[in-house]
């Protein structure tokens, strides 16, 4: 009998080929690079400058131009290395291996960052650097996660038992971000709830225009920055493969 | 008081706004030469070989 995902499964192994990601990386590590600086270049203008105070926290809610980006990016690179972390416990692809572990460090330091602008926002806000609310332990789990995962795959000396141990512990990881995402509606919590948590909210967002463009501007400027750095991380590793294999270092 | 000053306070969050964007600058900027620094140096060590 045919297999129903047949297509997806070669789709899958067809982009799962180190030297074809290679060439992927060598086109879209230019358009990557243009895209960040120019989004980056207008959303700090535009977050700085152009944008208005808020009625309530004044020139404060400009810390919400570097936080929410971090947050939303800490949360997409987490949920792409399960998908990775997914790939490699089945089928054994070792472009989502190198992913994993190119990726982490990156999703670790934008949940660092999103902790301390979150900090540095909440003390003139909340009066306090740090509460143990829901939404903002929920991200410090993630935090710890990420260390975890990160140590984890380098605790062994074989890298592929390193890279499976720390794939499952990613997926184990994954039931966190559901409860990042709706803390704030679960619990009764000190952080607001998100400007674009649903579509309902993105419909008619709770955001003025003039404050909702640099949010998104920033949010896809550093999206793109942070592929751009995962890519030349995976780069690094797959040369780093091929000097160990010529070298017959394991 | 000058623009630039009015700028700078931040309505009087600067203390807090500042750091933010200066943290950010500098984890996201240190991420991209970390691993720029990285690639170079596995190239040279593959060029040696």
């Amino acid at each position: 009998m045919d297999c129903p995902y047949e297509g997806d499964i070669i789709m899958i192994t067809r982009f799962a080929n180190p030297a074809r990601f290679e060439r992927l990386a060598k086109i879209l590590t230019p358009v990557f690079a243009v895209l960040s600086v120019l989004l980056l270049a207008f959303g700090l203008c535009d977050a700085l400058l152009l944008s208005p105070p808020d009625y309530q926290q004044s020139d404060a809610v400009r810390i919400m131009y570097v936080h929410v980006p971090s947050a939303w990016m800490a949360m997409m690179i987490y949920a792409s290395c399960g998908v990775a972390a997914l790939m490699f416990i089945v089928w054994k692809h070792t472009l989502a291996e190198l992913f994993l572990r190119a990726a982490l460090p990156v999703g670790a330091v934008a949940c660092a960052l999103c902790l301390a602008t979150g900090m540095l926002w909440g003390k003139p806000m909340w009066g306090a650097w740090w509460v143990w609310d829901a939404r903002l332990t929920s991200v410090l789990v993630m935090m710890f996660l990420y260390i975890a995962i990160i140590a984890l795959a380098d605790a062994f000396d074989r890298p592929e038992q390193g890279g499976l141990a720390a794939a499952w512990l990613t997926l184990i990881g994954l039931v966190n971000l559901p409860v990042i995402k709706y803390s704030v509606e679960w619990w009764n919590t000190l952080h607001q709830p998100g400007s674009l948590s649903s579509m309902k909210r993105m419909a008619d967002p709770a955001l003025a225009a003039e404050m909702l463009r640099p949010l998104l501007v920033m949010g896809l400027g550093l999206m793109c920055y942070l592929a751009l750095v995962i890519i030349i991380r995976m780069r690094t590793q797959i040369l780093a493969r091929k000097i160990a294999n010529a070298s017959g270092v394991r | 008081m000058t623009d630039f000053h009015t700028f700078a306070a931040m309505s009087g969050y600067g203390m807090y706004v500042w750091p933010a964007y200066g943290l950010a600058v500098l984890a996201y900027g240190a991420v991209f030469i970390h691993a720029l620094i990285k690639k170079d140096r596995l190239k040279k060590q593959q060029d040696e070989k």
